[in-house]
């Protein structure tokens, strides 16, 4: 049993860890009735957007994409009617997922309430469909983990995210996949991560995406090669130590793909292996993005504390630093600060963490689950600065 | 509480990353990614902060700084086995900000 999980068989053949009735209001629009819809049923979570109601490739492409997730089992969109991002372009795509999807128009069924009442009626079908539906066992090479870190400090280099890496490895030394992203934290170890690109056109990739990043963060007066004081008073001497130890989350293996969201297209992983996302260092947002490209589960490595759970992938945490763990433990699932207290090894760890990713994609509950958070947050570039930007 | 340890992450390191604060002349363990004691020394020269490292080689000035298994930076000065490594004697070997396209 050792490299298999019990999962969710979907029709496209690829394999859910959690079955999820997922409610879509396109734009923050009808959101007020999703979440009413959604609140009826338990295995219901309402999601949203809030870059506006326009046509934006970006939003829409990660909109399709969460649902395209396998852990989604069946939709529901809930439109007003004037929005340009319209449920009836989105519900075809959806649909050739071959999961059901369903729409309602606030401004066709006639007002909020009777939107809400047609909602949860067809929600309601759509769940006594998928209700029945059990986890069987499936080869570790049907799963996608993505790994992200957020609120650093001084033990993340030294304990999480080497443990981090370590799960990181064996899911894919296993056949799994993984994908890592936050491409402006690796400033300092492009060529690194180019060096371990399977192709000339990935390491090509790899460092057309952090010198994106660069260029981005140098645009919003944000400082991509700069050291914190608390990174030097933590211990950190130089910007590839800082990068390398950022980087190690995703493990020491072969690179075999970049993923771009640009607004021509979104990419996905198409075989098994460790994947580069470009994306933004915004927890949530970061995510949700990597969730939209498939990711089933998440492992989310933190020095200082984060309480974030998502809304259709469960995200185990991981802290390197004893005192958050101690402080944190309603929310903390995995203490890798035993490391620092000499009471466990790297190895040991990332052992630990690989197991609690199978129990947890077989439907062991992380602490985030248990208590119900569900956090949602699409990133997009703005396309005023794609626009101004892409001249140089 | 038994011996002080550092942690030496990767087998090609010349530093590892203390898990304590060290005072001079205390013996430190030098643990790898398994928990096993690959090596132990003296602190000499400075007391060090806890996540801060020390030197498993002695470096000579101008030496690359191996962590992760990969080059970090190089060294100012010579640092004897045993001495703290940080932002005054170690340099990132990286273009600066004002070499950035």
């Amino acid at each position: 049993m050792k490299n298999e999980f019990m999962g969710y068989q979907r029709p496209n053949g690829t394999v859910g860890v959690r079955n999820k009735l997922l409610v879509i209001a396109p734009t923050n629009c009808s959101y007020q009735e999703a979440i009413r819809i959604a609140g009826y049923f338990p295995d219901a979570v309402a999601i949203t957007q809030y870059h506006g109601c326009r046509r934006d490739a970006m939003v829409e492409n990660q909109l399709v994409g969460i649902a395209s997730n396998p852990n989604v089992a069946a939709i529901l969109i809930v439109g007003l009617g004037c929005e340009t991002i319209r449920a009836e372009v989105l519900a075809p795509i959806m649909e050739q997922e071959g999961k059901p999807v369903k729409s309602v128009i606030i401004q066709e069924v006639g007002g909020t309430l009777k939107a809400i009442e047609q909602g949860k009626i067809l929600l309601n079908a759509m769940s006594k469909e998928v209700s029945g539906f059990t986890r069987k066992s499936f080869d570790i090479s049907n799963l996608i983990m993505a790994v992200e870190c957020g609120g650093s400090d001084a033990s993340s280099g030294l304990a999480a995210n080497p443990a981090v890496g370590s799960a990181a490895d064996k899911m894919l030394d296993a056949g799994g996949t993984v994908i890592f992203s936050e491409p402006l934290e690796m400033v300092g170890a492009q060529d690194i991560l180019a060096k371990r690109a399977a192709s000339e056109e990935v390491a090509s990739g790899i460092h057309h995406l952090i010198q994106r990043a660069e260029k981005w963060a140098k645009a919003s007066g944000i400082p991509s090669r700069s050291m914190s004081k608390g990174n030097i008073d933590g211990g950190l001497s130089t910007i590839e130590e800082k990068s390398l130890g950022a980087i190690l989350k995703g493990g020491t293996r072969e690179i075999v793909g970049v993923l771009e969201n640009s607004r021509q297209a979104f990419e996905r992983p198409e075989k098994p292996g460790l994947y580069l996302q470009d994306g933004t260092q915004f927890d949530v947002q970061s995510i949700t993005h990597m969730v939209a490209a498939g990711a089933q589960v998440v492992i989310f490595t933190t020095g200082r504390g984060s309480t974030t759970g998502h809304a259709i992938a469960p995200v185990l945490k991981v802290t390197g630093n004893p005192q958050t763990f101690a402080m944190m433990e309603d929310t903390m699932d995995i203490n890798a600060g035993r490391i620092i207290e000499s009471q466990s090894s790297i190895f040991e760890l990332g052992s630990e963490i690989f197991n609690s990713v199978i129990k947890i994609a077989s439907g062991g509950k992380t602490k985030a689950e248990a208590l119900g958070y569900i956090d949602f947050a699409l990133w997009r570039t703005d396309p005023v600065a794609e626009n101004l930007l892409s001249g140089c | 509480m038994g011996v002080k340890s550092a942690i030496r992450i990767h087998s090609k390191d010349n530093v590892a990353t203390l898990t304590d604060n060290a005072e001079l002349g205390e013996g430190i363990s030098i643990v790898d990614e398994y928990g096993r004691a690959v090596d132990s020394l003296t602190i000499v020269k400075h007391r060090i902060p806890r996540f801060h490292k020390i030197t498993l080689t002695t470096i000579r000035e101008g030496e690359s700084i191996f962590k992760y298994g990969e080059k970090i930076g190089a060294a100012t000065e010579l640092i004897e086995r045993g001495d703290w490594v940080h932002i005054h004697n170690i340099d990132s070997t990286l273009l600066s900000e004002e070499a950035m396209r």
